[in-house]
């Protein structure tokens, strides 16, 4: 009826790996027998669909994709920007020895937190 | 040593249950039903000619698209690559159900949600990407940028929000550690717990917002975005690798729907797989999450690719991220 086994995860990968090769087999098989006797593919290979447009406009310059990530990352980190603007790049080297003291002073606390918990709690 | 009655089970699990076969059913049968929710939601009708209150139609839809449609073959695109990915990405979500206790053969270890993250965290999108790009276009390429943003934001929501029941159940003493079936199996008891039961809701809810994405169901079908960019990444599909997409895509939403109910909501619980009361709860718990999924889908509109990404910044990745890291406060406390 029903089986439960637990083996180490090592074992599991490679089982899961063979079951989803199996499957992609099968599925495989399945797919052709459904498509092999009325599958009509186009003769001539076409171009790229591009909406009705002449292939020409492919040459002209796109927006880049990079431009996605970054529209995102600065729209979102303004706020932060502004901040870091306004209390770092006053001119006034004391600000920036301030700022940069207690950033440096906030990893410091951390790293000593850190190895403090390590030398209580054992490694 | 193995033994002939595993491998059978084995290869009945893969084919027949939950294997190829019913998945491929209960993913044909869940778009049917969102069609037809959603198409309630907009008064309209969903599907009806096929089968007994269109039941069929997605089926008929699937056939039509793999044996009658024209496969159009692009001057640069390379559609045995694309449908051999669409076939590893469904056969990744099929073994992953191994891990859940619905299957006849259930196989466990130590960690083996970090397995699932991997079938279903990472084969499946790859496969995805990897079938687009081999039908290169404009147009796709825009999807595929989309996508890959979306990536960025949605897997780590969806892998910290499946951390909280996953690490709960795990301090609370139960064996194998981190395990998709330890957890299906006693995650119900957390719920009675008020702090635990807190918890769970917001990675619930943060895993809902993810799996909205990771299906590209509206209002996050950007990488889609039909008439915007055509069809984005899909733009070059069409007969039968557009069939392997779809079926792809439906079986995304129902094992992404069922892993919420297990890892969630405790599948049969608080009755047995083998028992009427179990089957119709875990059916309930099933329709539940897919129900959510429709009326999300049929309640918003498009969001640009800016909003979709803060909406989902706000309220997956960082409900998910913050609800797993006190989940590891709490048992650690």
């Amino acid at each position: 009826m029903v089986k439960t086994i637990v083996v180490n995860p090592v074992y599991l990968a490679i089982v899961l790996s063979i079951i989803m090769g199996l499957s992609t087999l099968v599925l495989y098989i399945l797919f052709r027998a459904v498509i092999a006797k009325y599958s009509v593919r186009s003769g001539d290979a076409v171009e790229p669909y591009i909406g009705g447009e002449h292939p020409s406009i492919l040459s002209r310059p796109f927006v880049a994709q990079s431009n996605l990530y970054w529209g995102f990352v600065k729209r979102n980190f303004v706020k932060a920007y502004g901040f870091l603007k306004g209390e770092m790049h006053t001119g006034r080297l004391s600000d920036w020895i301030k700022y940069m003291s207690s950033w440096l002073g906030l990893l410091l606390l951390i790293a000593l937190v850190v190895i403090i918990a390590l030398i209580i709690g054992g490694w | 040593m193995i033994s002939l009655y595993t491998i059978l089970l084995a290869l009945f699990t893969t084919i027949v249950f939950p294997g190829i076969l019913f998945i491929i059913a209960l993913a044909l049968f869940t778009e049917w039903y969102i069609r037809k929710a959603v198409a309630h939601m907009q008064s309209r009708m969903g599907p009806k000619y096929v089968g007994p209150i269109g039941l069929l139609q997605p089926l008929a839809d699937l056939l039509k698209l793999a044996s009658v449609k024209e496969e159009i073959r692009q001057k640069y695109s390379s559609i045995g690559v694309a449908k051999l990915f669409g076939l590893l990405g469904i056969s990744a979500m099929i073994a992953s159900l191994l891990l859940l206790p619905l299957s006849p053969l259930r196989i466990a270890s130590d960690y083996d949600f970090l397995i699932y993250i991997y079938l279903f965290g990472v084969w499946v999108p790859l496969s995805i990407i990897v079938m687009a790009l081999s039908t290169p276009n404009p147009f796709t390429n825009i999807g595929v940028s989309r996508l890959l943003s979306f990536i960025i934001v949605i897997e780590p929501a969806y892998f910290s929000a499946f951390l909280v029941p996953v690490t709960l159940t795990t301090y609370s003493g139960v064996e194998p550690v981190y395990s998709v079936y330890a957890t299906s199996t006693h995650v119900y008891r957390l719920w009675t717990n008020p702090v635990y039961a807190v918890l769970l809701v917001v990675a619930l809810v943060a895993v809902i917002a993810s799996i909205q994405a990771k299906t590209m169901l509206n209002p996050f079908n950007i990488p889609e975005a039909e008439q915007e960019i055509i069809a984005g990444f899909a733009t070059e599909f069409s007969g039968p690798l557009l069939a392997i997409y779809n079926l792809l895509h439906d079986i995304e939403v129902a094992v992404a729907s069922i892993f919420v109910a297990y890892v969630f909501l405790g599948g049969p619980a608080p009755f047995n797989h083998l028992s009427i009361l179990g089957i119709l709860v875990l059916i309930a718990k099933y329709i539940l999450v897919v129900t959510i999924i429709s009326i999300i889908r049929s309640s918003y509109g498009r969001f640009r690719i800016d909003q979709g990404l803060r909406v989902l910044t706000k309220y997956s990745l960082i409900l998910g991220v913050l609800s797993a890291i006190v989940a590891n406060i709490i048992v650690l406390i």
